[in-house]
């Protein structure tokens, strides 16, 4: 009876309790958001880089160079020469394994890496399976075969054996490269990152696609018919996009490099840091770097979060302690009854109990359903996987929330004690 | 057996005390009736709160059978008053955000001696015996003020009371249901062999008692 009168009290004004579980819940669910995101993206980042240990390539951002060749997103920085790709495999005593990957070229907006067929055993571990493994068909072996990821399979309804041309630059409406068609030969299973949305091909592909196209556009002695003028400004365009030339056998954009340990890999960094033709950068590093320019999502937005759960408790025990003050002849009726100060107590501790402890649920359900949906927008907008399991860090706060809550519910009790007195006069 | 000595009470009034309530003595043998008569601010109610242990008398005590309410602590009390005390105010008091039988079944809840299935039953045929069946889902604001008295009376007599304490019970009403509301308290007092103290100023309630108890601003005397 206790609970039924406490609950059916706080529903006797449904406005003010809806709006109380609202405040509390919105806030509660803002905080979630923000530990969930802050570690969850921090999480997926790092994650997407496990299978690229070292990556070595021109000089230049290591962001913009991680961001495109981890990622796919972003333009890539210039090309070095293959020569680096021979000259790491060579080192075996710092170098286990190094591989060419070959950007600036797309297929309806997603990014056409060029590569050798050694990056199907690349594994983020020895306890994990390969990175690239094939859910149909088999990898490429000539030129101008393909394997795509399962999100370009699925969004271009791409199958074996179905073809398509590639397009110059990184743009979805760039210039195709129309001179060669690519096959699907094989289909990526999900790779829990980004190249999910990759079309992976031999670097062969790319070197000749390139050669043929600066042929084109090399020839000279003609003046170019209107339409012609036209296609070549666009290709101009595009190429502000495309900054790189693969014309030149040879030139690959990044290279994957597995080293033998840990400490080879600290070497090897060593070689690089006094190199002015090329830079070598742990991607998991990078991302941290990122992470702690940001200033560390969760570091930075929980207080804010713990701030906004602070004023929506300040503003769920105000309402509280007024709501009790208003109460207080529906008090002093059941005082009449025969109800116990212990019992009057726990009606008023129950209300702001239900009223935190809804709200705190409610908003961790909120909260983590925007997450879930913001991870879902990152997965199909660039294939980045954020963990969907529950943090603990948002669990923790809703129960702290909770905790807070029902300590400080304490507060409309002790005001209802100091009014307890004046019941009598309150009923007359 | 209901025994009060001495009893006043005083309230601030600015700098001064006055003394609202003052009854040298007064005894209500068990299953007597009795009707507090006197004018607006002679203390009817006033006693009726004491007794309840709603106010602390000023001076005074007040025995109900073996127990000195005057002496118990709080707990006590409040524990005594849910078992024992039926109590109808003059203006209801019931709480708005329950039902009618919801408003019941919270009369018995505090004298902590029913089961759920005990106060719903008795809810029910108090309901039955009061016509007011067919508004046990209404809400306060939805009934009459008759109807609303008698879901009042209906909340004091479902613990079954030793002493049934009623405030001007008849104050809103109109000849007829006030007839019946008397007639109610009147015949548990007699089925239950309780107490009952009636506060009221009207002839027609007053005439019916032969016990009379009248407060006076400055004393009172019984007849």
């Amino acid at each position: 009876m206790i609970r039924k009168i406490a609950w059916q009290q706080l529903w006797s004004k449904p406005l003010t309790t809806s709006l109380l579980l609202l405040v509390m819940a919105l806030a509660v669910a803002l905080s979630v958001l923000v530990v969930s995101l802050g570690s969850g993206l921090q999480r997926g980042l790092i994650a997407a880089t496990e299978p690229f240990t070292l990556l070595v390539g021109s000089p230049g951002s290591s962001q913009q160079f991680v961001l495109n060749t981890v990622f796919l997103q972003d333009k890539p920085l210039s090309n070095i020469s293959y020569q680096e790709v021979t000259q790491l495999r060579a080192n075996t005593k710092l170098v286990k394994q190094a591989i060419p990957l070959a950007f600036g070229d797309s297929v309806k907006g997603f990014r056409l890496v060029g590569t050798e067929p050694e990056i199907f055993a690349v594994r983020a571990d020895n306890t994990k399976p390969e990175w690239l493994r094939l859910s149909s068909g088999r990898p490429f072996q000539t030129p101008f075969e393909a394997v795509i990821g399962q999100d370009v399979a699925k969004q271009l309804g791409l199958a074996l054996g179905d073809t398509f041309y590639s397009t110059h630059g990184t743009l979805a409406k760039g210039k195709e490269h129309q001179e060669e068609k690519f096959t699907v030969v094989g289909i990526l299973a999900d790779t829990g990152g980004p190249y999910n949305q990759a079309v992976l091909t031999p670097i062969e592909s790319i070197w000749e696609l390139h050669a043929h196209g600066h042929k084109q556009n090399r020839v000279q002695g003609q003046l170019p018919t209107a339409a012609q003028a036209q296609a070549q400004e666009q290709v101009q365009v595009q190429d502000q996009d495309h900054p790189h030339d693969l014309s030149e056998k040879g030139d690959v954009t990044a290279i994957m490099v597995e080293p033998v340990g840990f400490g080879q890999a600290y070497t090897l960094a060593a070689q690089y840091v006094k190199r002015k033709d090329a830079q070598l950068v742990f991607p998991a590093q990078v991302i941290t770097q990122l992470f702690n320019l940001m200033g560390r999502g969760e570091k930075v937005w929980q207080p804010i979060g713990y701030l906004l759960i602070g004023l929506a408790m300040a503003v769920v025990l105000v309402t509280a302690y007024l709501a009790t003050v208003n109460r207080l002849r529906d008090y002093a009726i059941l005082k009449a009854l025969g109800a116990t100060q212990k019992q009057l107590y726990s009606i008023l501790i129950q209300q702001t109990a239900y009223v935190i402890g809804l709200g705190a649920v409610f908003g961790w359900l909120m909260g983590f359903g925007a997450y879930l949906g913001l991870a879902y927008a990152l997965h199909t907008s660039s294939a980045i996987i954020m963990p969907l399991a529950i943090s603990s860090a948002s669990l923790q706060l809703t129960l702290l929330c909770i905790v807070v809550g029902l300590a400080v519910s304490l507060l409309p009790v002790y005001a209802f004690h100091r009014k307890a007195k004046q019941l009598h006069d309150i009923m007359n | 057996m209901l025994t009060i000595q001495n009893l006043t009470r005083q309230f601030p009034d600015g700098d001064t005390l006055i003394t609202v309530l003052n009854l040298p003595s007064f005894e209500a043998p068990t299953g007597s009736q009795w009707c507090l008569t006197g004018v607006s601010g002679s203390g009817k109610s006033t006693l009726l709160q004491c007794i309840a242990g709603l106010l602390q008398p000023t001076t005074g005590t007040i025995q109900a059978d073996d127990v000195s309410l005057t002496e118990i602590n709080a707990k006590e009390l409040d524990h005594w008053r849910g078992q024992q005390v039926g109590y109808i105010f003059q203006d209801f008091n019931l709480l708005s955000f329950l039902t009618a039988e919801e408003n019941i079944i919270n009369g018995a809840f505090f004298a902590n001696r029913f089961t759920h299935k005990e106060m719903t039953d008795e809810a029910v045929k108090l309901m039955d015996i009061m016509g007011l069946t067919n508004l046990r889902h209404k809400k306060p604001t939805q009934l009459s003020k008759g109807e609303q008295q008698r879901v009042a009376i209906a909340r004091a007599l479902i613990k079954k009371p030793s002493l049934l304490l009623a405030d001007e019970p008849t104050a809103s009403l109109d000849a007829a249901n006030s007839a019946i509301v008397i007639d109610l308290l009147r015949n548990y007092s007699t089925e239950a062999n309780a107490t009952l103290l009636i506060a009221s100023h009207e002839t027609t309630v007053i005439s019916q008692f032969t016990n009379q108890l009248h407060l006076t601003k400055r004393g009172s005397h019984d007849s």
